[in-house]
């Protein structure tokens, strides 16, 4: 494995940095990446969205339900095994404003950060091979995948099952994926991408661990509290968010 | 000293200013993994940057889910995956002495007759 690293700064107040560190690996790689909109620019678009007449955007997923069969499979099994059903969320533009809108409206991030590696969990390895042989299993698709964070550094392990921060909105949130995503790109589609947005009122706290989970449960605001099934866990700190729009986006690549 | 009984990932630490004058040690990024059977030492833990409170909280948390272990935990891993091998080898040959000695018990008829 050959490693290499590089730090920069960028932008007049230094605010802007973006660091950089890859792992070489053949088979297997993941990048973070971690862009971060001020307030300012959400209140910039705020005011511009309402002059066009636009008061509610989407921003992730609602529940609204589960199936009867899902409901009598739990009974039967004697565990809890249904399957959210997930449909748009739409939020007024006082809520947040989403990378998307952001971008349409050609507001550039004002920082970002980029991260590699993590470590594969056992339980997110066993659901890969699961589906890599025809396995039943939901797989990581739009309205199944959600990113979190929390605020807790501890170390990570294979055998851990979910972020370790507290189940509560200040300490740990998971975002479900941004529209169209996740998506391939790359070669022979060979990277995936997952993108979550954290809108304003979301995410408040230090980022300290993240995690890309198959099926999220305990809904909060637009967003949920409890990762079923994780596919891997990072620990980095990446700053503290307070307000603004903050878009993660994980990139895995198989070579 | 503990031993890694899975994959273990020990995040590399720093102090950085957090808030105004306010210094707290931060995950950097970069992760030190160590592989199963690999020895993990307080030396170690206090050169990637972590104090002595990260490393009591952490490895307490790490050896509860049986992520890390002493030199007894790992051999007692190691010989649970021998047994399991063992079994499955035992019933392997199992399976194949009784098929082979119903080809035999077969052909033992064809003879016969």
């Amino acid at each position: 494995m050959n490693k290499s690293s590089r730090e920069l700064n960028h932008g007049s107040d230094g605010a802007s940095v973006m660091l950089e560190s890859r792992d070489h690996m053949s088979g297997y790689s993941v990048l973070w990446r971690c862009e971060k909109w001020e307030e300012d620019k959400i209140n910039w678009a705020r005011a511009e969205l309402d002059r066009r007449g636009i008061h509610q955007i989407q921003d992730g997923h609602r529940i609204v339900g589960t199936t009867k069969r899902s409901v009598l499979a739990s009974k039967i099994l004697g565990r809890d095994v249904r399957e959210p059903i997930l449909v748009p969320r739409l939020i007024p533009i006082t809520h947040g404003i989403t990378s998307d809108v952001l971008r349409a409206l050609d507001l550039e991030p004002d920082a970002l950060e980029e991260v590699a590696g993590n470590l594969l969990l056992q339980e997110g390895i066993t659901l890969i091979t699961n589906l890599l042989i025809g396995g039943v299993a939901t797989a990581w698709d739009n309205a199944n995948s959600f990113l979190g964070v929390g605020d807790t550094a501890t170390a990570e392990a294979a055998t851990q099952t979910e972020l370790l921060a507290t189940q509560n909105a200040a300490n740990r949130f998971y975002k479900g994926m941004v529209a169209t995503y996740p998506q391939r790109s790359g070669g022979f589609s060979q990277t995936i991408d997952f993108r979550s947005d954290f809108t304003s009122t979301e995410g408040n706290f230090a980022w300290n661990e993240w995690t890309a989970a198959r099926g999220a449960t305990t809904a909060s605001g637009s967003g949920f509290l409890v990762g079923t099934t994780n596919m891997n866990r990072k620990v980095q700190s990446l700053g503290t968010k307070t307000t603004g729009t903050w878009t993660l986006t994980g990139s895995i690549t198989f070579s | 000293m503990w031993i890694a009984l899975t994959r273990v990932g020990l995040p590399v630490m720093e102090e950085r200013e957090v808030w105004k004058d306010v210094k707290a040690p931060v995950a950097t990024g970069e992760t030190k993994f160590k592989e199963p059977g690999e020895k993990i030492t307080k030396a170690e833990l206090k050169e990637l940057g972590w104090t002595d409170e990260k490393i009591d909280e952490d490895m307490a948390h790490l050896a509860k889910y049986n992520s890390v272990g002493d030199e007894a935990a790992w051999e007692a891993a190691q010989q649970a995956e021998q047994d399991l091998a063992d079994e499955r080898e035992a019933r392997i040959a199992a399976a194949t002495a009784k098929v082979l000695e119903e080809i035999e018990a077969e052909q033992a008829k064809k003879v016969e007759a």
